[in-house]
């Protein structure tokens, strides 16, 4: 809002004219009424306590500790449909109520059945799990493949994206197959299994 | 929020006094302590400008990020299911603390990484814990990693992860840690690690 000067100055003896009354207070009442903002507020006066909950960072926690086995004869990504023991996360009530950075972390444990049995040296090979972050359908991080030799270990996934207002969908899928030292490239199904325990994910909106 | 209400005024009228009277009634009870709102401000008209320091979020130390490192560490063994403080040589404790203003409840993402290498076939957990006056600390779960190292005497170094959500009340402070406990008295070298607190105020 900006400075309002009022219509007419009062000086003693007059009679005063009720209509320029009626008109300067109605001027600054339309302002206060939903028009006031950074020209009538004090520089760094607002702290953490006068705004909202929320109003700048939104987090929402997902997870599960129940484990969920990978189907070990397919060689594709997989585990992204569904939560619990039937896939690793599947979100698709992450709602923007308005345009924001989604900022999205997650943490895995797994684990393989083999205890770093899987190598052949002859054939050159070893079992291997995949993982990557889909937000909407786009990948926003991949790691590994990581070998069996990695008994039971943790893997961290994080990415970001600018997210308009509406619901998102997030996923976590992961890709078990046996692979060539030489490129990585995929060899077959593995011979061991690999599960995937306890994992927990924060997705962060950062708005404004 | 209160709305300024002017009853108007027409010559010749014989309740002025009372039209007046009402109508500044109406400026102090819009403009009281507590009553403007977010109905008397336009939409965007508050910018950056206008906050205080911290007021949407707090870093510990420069944006976000307060890491912790030091040289390698050796512990000695440590009984299954009783948690070991991880100290990591010169570093000290890895331990951040953030004190929370009064009447706030701030949204802490704690995450914690570590580099270690354990003896064979060895079951290593590492956790945060949490603790409101840096001497009783307590263990937040679920989220927990676990390393297994391989049963030879080949044993790879592993990096583990730690994430934690955690709402603080106001006029609170909050120190966390990371803790590790392994399976069979068996030896833990950790070499690495980073410890950050991110508080998003509001």
């Amino acid at each position: 809002m900006g400075q309002r000067y009022r219509h007419r100055y009062q000086e003693t003896g007059d009679i005063i004219d009720p209509s320029f009354f009626v008109l300067d207070n109605n001027e600054l009442a339309g302002e206060v009424n939903g028009y006031l903002d950074r020209d009538n507020l004090a520089q760094a006066d607002i702290a953490q306590n006068e705004i909202v909950a929320d109003a700048f960072t939104k987090i929402t926690a997902y997870g599960s500790a129940t484990a969920y086995a990978p189907d070990m004869t397919v060689t594709t990504w997989q585990g992204g449909r569904g939560n619990n023991a039937s896939g690793i996360q599947y979100i698709t009530t992450e709602e923007a109520a308005v345009d924001c950075v989604m900022d999205v972390r997650y943490v895995l444990e797994w684990e393989w059945a083999g205890a770093g049995g899987s190598d052949v040296l002859a054939d050159k090979e070893a079992d291997a799990v995949e993982f990557r972050l889909l937000v909407d359908g786009d990948e926003v991080c991949r790691a590994g493949p990581f070998g069996d030799v990695y008994d039971r270990c943790t893997t961290f996934l994080m990415g970001q994206v600018v997210a308009v207002a509406g619901v998102h969908t997030i996923a976590v899928e992961c890709l078990a197959a046996r692979r060539k030292y030489e490129g990585l490239a995929i060899a077959g199904p593995c011979t061991y299994a690999v599960t995937i325990n306890t994992r927990s994910g924060y997705v962060i909106q950062e708005k404004r | 929020m209160s709305r300024v209400a002017i009853t108007d005024l027409v010559a010749g009228d014989t309740a002025e006094s009372a039209d007046v009277n009402a109508t500044l009634s109406s400026w102090n009870t819009a403009l009281g302590t507590g009553a403007v709102g977010a109905n008397n401000i336009r939409p965007e008209g508050l910018d950056r400008r206008t906050l205080s320091a911290s007021a949407a979020a707090i870093y510990s130390a420069g944006k976000g990020l307060s890491p912790y490192y030091s040289s390698n560490d050796t512990s000695g063994p440590v009984s299954s299911g009783a948690f070991a403080v991880i100290t990591l040589g010169a570093g000290g404790p890895m331990q951040v603390g953030q004190t929370i203003p009064a009447g706030a409840n701030d949204k802490f993402l704690v995450t914690g990484a570590v580099q270690l290498v354990a003896t064979n076939n060895t079951l290593v957990e590492v956790i945060i814990e949490r603790s409101t006056d840096a001497v009783t600390w307590v263990a937040t779960t679920p989220q927990r990693c676990r390393f297994r190292t391989k049963a030879s005497t080949n044993t790879p170094a592993c990096v583990g992860y730690v994430m934690v959500f955690h709402l603080g009340t106001g006029n609170t402070a909050y120190y966390y840690r990371l803790a590790y406990a392994t399976s069979g008295g068996a030896t833990v070298t950790f070499n690495n690690g980073t410890l950050y607190v991110e508080d998003f105020a509001r």
